[in-house]
């Protein structure tokens, strides 16, 4: 009789039975203490389930690491949520990886910390892999799978392709953000230097890709119509760093349209919206030198034809632009540089850091305190100040959002910092596996670890790095070759069978088309039966070839641990190492390269849990 | 936060195995959002005249007056061998288009079309939503095909194993990318892969044996996982259907058929990406087993520099050839071939062809190519109840603008009157909207604005006159 099959109904059972008392009408569910109580008692039961299968490690109690977990626990203490126990090492290992770094744990690296027994050893962790610092004595910094992992999210939020920049542009923005990384440049600095930036060109200076990448076409796709310019950085700008969706009101009033959608929103007017554009009304952008991706931003006398046909939304009318900042009313300083204003004032409001700290907690969490992230409704935010019926907060946690905020701003916006602090906190740490019966509405809670797809990125470099067969990716407008899809420098690096994967996986092509973590047929079709899958499973490449070949001989026992813990970062349960072993020792090589493939397919595998 | 399905059923790997076959007929382990359909006050009659669409997208932008809205000029090269055909009809390239010149019957080309956009990305968002392009709504706006797919899963049957929207050959590095479900179940969106890699379907025969193998162990190590045992989320159980959809469709007797690419058959279709695509899609609407829409990229009408220069590829010989070759021959299998009732496919299989917008006419540029032009292009329809054989509309000398709309309203054609034209002839009422999306906006089939003024959207009738 197999372990599993025995133990596998014992399981189920034993879940079906936690479950029931909170069935019950009646009946409140026992509140959970971390650490303590009832909550405990659950957890050592299912722990005691699952020893047999994932390791002892669930029983690592649920400690408070900082103020994060103080907002997240008291809540669901207080109104009676269970919640998931915490990750186990390995869990956990693979998840930071994968969030802060888009890679795999290398096989050493799990090894070396399941066998730590350093109390701290997460935090350490989070840390090193966090920790791409400038060398004074190093002539060169090599990429750092951290830093490129995070220009890449930038890159994706900023949309910046040569498309719309060229190769130079996207280059030159791409090291720029990278070395802002590195450097740990304070989020405001870096945002106020892209809106205030001024460039003959483009290609020569990297902050103005910023704008230059928002430049809108005008009908005949050679000038840039000004005015739908000015509206684009607006948008784009109050999107990407107050998370406020400004697209309705482009076009009309709120009012009549907004009302169930948005509320603050609904009480602002399309001539708000031109107001706050009007900050940019002083840029000149223009294709100065023919058709193509390069242009000089200037900042010239201030303009806002309002008469002038956009391109894109409605015919506008006649109204006054004085630039007035849309969240205050706040107007430039006499004499002040209106984009200077601009800057001065979405990066000292305090929505400016809720929206970031917003943005990497949804990043790593899976899902945003307010979600979607870029659709912040400013009217229902505020606890002391609630929203008339039947509107409701948006925040799941308004309270944690402002402390994540000012915690941001007090740490000089620096986006490693707030990177730490989400990844430390045991509320990142929950185990996506829930004992016992999981409900929609816990969700909201953050009632355990949000599964999510790995990015098609993500998926691709884990595919080379676990079979250890890598592309050569060349970057265009460079002599550099790179092996991580995560270090291209844009969607147009890919050719070939790679683009057609990486599209196929949802990744942002950086124009219309945004990063997807949604699934599909041909996703699944890709990961049996593509080229770029059979490739990289062959016994005579790569990580196959070496555990294969190499002196002294493995046991078929060590080649299957090697496996498991290369591709889910974990060793394997008594039934799989049997399974691994019978299939090598059946197939031989062919066996090896079955359950390479087969570990790349299964969902453990292609999810980041 | 829609990690929230605990409703589907857990699966052992038994269950998981028929519940890929099950999925194959009715895709039903994808969790239904159960989108409320409400009508619109407007009547209009769908007239039901197809029961497929295959849409060819010819991705850049043709120029209209280098195609079938010719404008002869000094500019025109002599070898493209002017003609004049179908009585004195029309004047075409023949040298470019030697074999639909013999299939002007099937033909009615529109002439009156314009685009509300001249930038690639936009335009072509329009081309496959028929809205706006709206930030605020694109995650939840789902393409045509996929109203196409969803309004369609009443009339699948038992036994249809191929999903009902496969898009091929779209161009994935800019642009729109291919457009997917939005607000429907990811379920409708479309099947999305390159003609080079539909292979991924297609077991050879010598690895049949080892695939199975393969699938029999990853079924086994997936059997006990902790994963599949407890709470699982939604995504992971959406990734399980996709994995039996997969598994279905390799394992399906006619899959074979279906993702044939014979070397005869290439060529008698131009032997090129579009006529692969050409021949998949027919072969995907004649096995009547679930696809009712096809969206296929034709890529590289784009051309902004040396249009006629035959050194530079693609150029608008190789493209005119390519789009011929391929056009022609299914038009001609489709009249072929007959439905599993009796009827001439090609009468029930409505065919599109245009790209997203126009090209500037009289001479070539500096670049000898031609720019972006919205505000003319021209539009080729074919079977599914349109009659062929004529001109609808007419542009000026130039061919740069409409002045002549050829139909009921006073204004030129957009592709929100194509949809509903689509719409029509495949039996779906146009004027319903979906009220229940996540955002709470209504989202209309069409609206009765674009991105910049209103309109009143209507099908073409006079193509089926």
């Amino acid at each position: 009789m197999k372990l599993s099959s025995l133990l596998l109904p014992l399981f189920i059972a034993t879940l079906a039975a936690l479950g029931q008392p909170e069935d019950k009408v009646g009946e409140k569910p026992h509140p959970p203490k971390p650490g303590s109580g009832s909550r405990a008692e659950l957890d050592e039961v299912t722990s005691r389930v699952t020893a047999g299968l994932t390791g002892p490690e669930h029983s690592l109690p649920v400690r408070r690491n900082n103020y994060i977990d103080d907002f997240i626990f008291d809540k669901l203490e207080r109104d009676g949520i269970p919640h998931a126990p915490l990750s186990s090492d390995a869990e956990f290992l693979r998840r930071a990886h994968l969030d802060l770094t888009g890679r795999q744990p290398e096989v050493d690296k799990v090894r070396s910390f399941l066998k730590n027994a350093d109390p701290d050893k997460r935090s350490r962790l989070i840390d090193e892999l966090t920790g791409a610092r400038v060398d004074p004595a190093a002539a060169d910094h090599p990429s750092h799978p951290y830093l490129d992992r995070w220009t890449y999210f930038l890159c994706d939020l900023f949309r910046a392709t040569q498309g719309e920049i060229g190769p130079k542009g996207r280059n030159l923005f791409w090291d720029y953000l990278n070395t802002a990384l590195l450097l740990d440049v304070p989020y405001d600095q870096l945002v106020t230097e892209m809106l205030t930036a001024t460039a003959r060109s483009n290609w020569e200076s990297a902050p103005a890709n910023y704008l230059a990448r928002n430049h809108a076409d005008d009908a005949d796709g050679l000038a840039v119509n000004h005015e739908d310019s000015i509206e684009d950085i607006a948008i784009s700008s109050t999107r990407n760093f107050l998370g406020i969706n400004l697209e309705c009101i482009a076009c009309h009033d709120g009012a009549y349209h907004l009302e169930k959608i948005n509320l603050w929103l609904s009480r602002k007017t399309r001539e708000e919206f031109w107001r706050q554009a009007s900050f940019f009304g002083g840029i000149r952008m223009f294709r100065g030198f023919g058709i193509g991706q390069e242009f000089p931003v200037q900042e010239d006398t201030h303009r806002y034809d309002l008469k002038y046909p956009s391109v894109k939304r409605m015919k506008r009318y006649s109204a006054d632009t004085t630039p007035t900042f849309l969240l205050d009313g706040e107007r430039a300083r006499p004499g002040e540089d209106f984009r200077r204003a601009y800057a001065r004032m979405l990066t000292s409001h305090p929505q400016f850091a809720r929206a970031t700290a917003n943005l990497i907690w949804a990043e790593l969490m899976g899902v945003g305190i307010v979600d979607p992230p870029f659709e912040f409704d400013l009217a229902r935010q505020d606890p002391d100040n609630p929203p008339p019926a039947p509107w409701t907060l948006q925040p799941t946690h308004p309270e944690l959002l402002d402390a994540l905020g000012k915690d941001f701003a007090e740490n000089g916006f620096s986006l490693r910092a707030i990177i730490r602090r989400i990844a430390k906190s045991s509320a990142y740490q929950l185990s996506s596996r829930f004992p016992g019966r999981w409900r929609p509405e816990y969700a909201r809670y953050f009632a355990r670890r949000n599964a999510k797809r790995l990015s098609a990125a993500q998926l691709h470099d884990s595919l080379c790095q676990v079979t250890g067969v890598f592309p050569e990716i060349p970057i265009m407008g460079t002599d550099l070759k790179v092996k991580y899809v995560m270090q291209t420098r844009g969607p147009y690096d890919l050719q070939g069978e790679l683009k057609v994967f990486l599209a196929a996986f949802g990744r942002s092509n950086r124009d219309v088309a945004e990063k997807s973590l949604a699934g599909s047929t041909v996703q699944a079709s890709l990961l049996l039966n593509s080229d770029l899958i059979k490739e990289k499973v062959r016994a005579d490449k790569g990580r196959l070839q070496t555990l294969l070949k190499q002196e002294p001989l493995k046991s078929n026992q060590a080649i299957v641990e090697e496996l498991f813990l290369a591709t889910l970062g974990r060793l394997p349960r008594e039934e799989e190492q049997r399974l691994g072993v019978a299939q090598i020792e059946r197939y031989r090589e062919s066996g090896a390269e079955d359950l390479l493939w087969s570990l790349l397919n299964t969902k453990e595998f292609l999810f980041n849990l | 936060m829609d990690d929230a399905m605990t409703r589907i059923p857990h699966l052992t790997r038994r269950g998981f195995i028929r519940a890929g076959a099950a999925t194959a007929t009715g895709f039903c382990l994808s969790p239904m959002m159960d989108p409320l359909n409400l009508r619109a006050a407007r009547k209009v009659n769908p007239r039901g005249s197809a029961d497929y669409c295959i849409f060819l997208f010819l991705d850049g932008g043709p120029s209209q007056i280098d195609t079938f809205d010719f404008k002869e000029g000094h500019y025109t090269p002599a070898d493209f061998d002017l003609r004049t055909v179908k009585g004195g009809m029309l004047k075409l390239p023949y040298a470019l288009f030697p074999r639909l010149s013999e299939k002007l019957d099937e033909l009615a080309i529109v002439r009156s079309v314009e685009a509300w956009e001249a930038g690639h990305s936009r335009a072509q968002y329009v081309l496959q939503v028929a809205h706006p392009v709206s930030p605020a709504r694109r995650a939840e706006m789902p393409s045509l095909g996929a109203v196409i797919a969803y309004e369609m899963e009443a009339r699948r049957k038992p036994g249809d194993f191929l999903p009902p929207f496969v898009a091929m050959n779209y161009n994935i590095t800019s642009g729109a990318g291919i457009v997917g479900a939005g607000c429907l179940d990811p379920k409708y969106g479309p099947l999305a892969f390159n003609t080079q890699e539909s292979r991924h379907f297609l077991l050879e025969e010598g690895e049949r044996e080892r695939f199975l193998r393969r699938w029999d162990l990853l079924s086994r190590l997936e059997q006990g996982h902790p994963v599949s045992v407890a709470g699982s989320s939604r995504p992971i159980e959406e990734f399980r259907s996709y994995y039996g959809e997969a598994h279905s469709i390799m394992m399906a007797p006619e899959v074979r058929e279906v993702f044939k690419l014979e070397t005869e058959e290439r060529k008698r279709y131009g032997a090129s990406a579009l006529g692969d695509a050409c021949i998949l899609g027919r072969n995907l609407i004649a096995a009547e087993a679930g696809t009712r829409y096809v969206f296929i990229t034709h890529d590289g009408w784009d051309l902004h520099a040396k249009a006629y220069d035959k050194t530079s590829t693609p150029n608008q010989y190789t493209l005119g050839r390519e789009l011929d070759a391929a056009f022609a021959s299914l038009l001609t299998d489709l009249s072929r071939l007959r439905t599993k009732d009796g009827q001439v496919l090609l009468d029930r299989t409505l065919i599109v062809c245009m790209g997203e917008f126009g090209r500037t006419v009289g001479d070539l540029t500096v670049n000898k190519g031609r720019d972006h032009h919205r505000f003319a292009s021209t539009s080729l329809f074919a079977g599914g109840g349109v009659r062929g054989g004529r001109i609808i509309g007419a542009t000026d000398p130039t061919g740069g603008k409409v002045v002549d709309s050829g139909w009921s309203q006073k204004r030129s054609i957009y592709m929100e009157d194509i949809a509903a034209t689509m719409y029509s002839a495949l039996g779906i009422d146009w004027s319903k909207k979906i009220t229940n999306t996540p955002s709470g906006r209504a989202f209309e089939y069409l609206e009765p604005v674009s991105g910049t003024t209103f309109l009143k959207v209507d099908e073409i009738a006079p193509l089926f006159v």
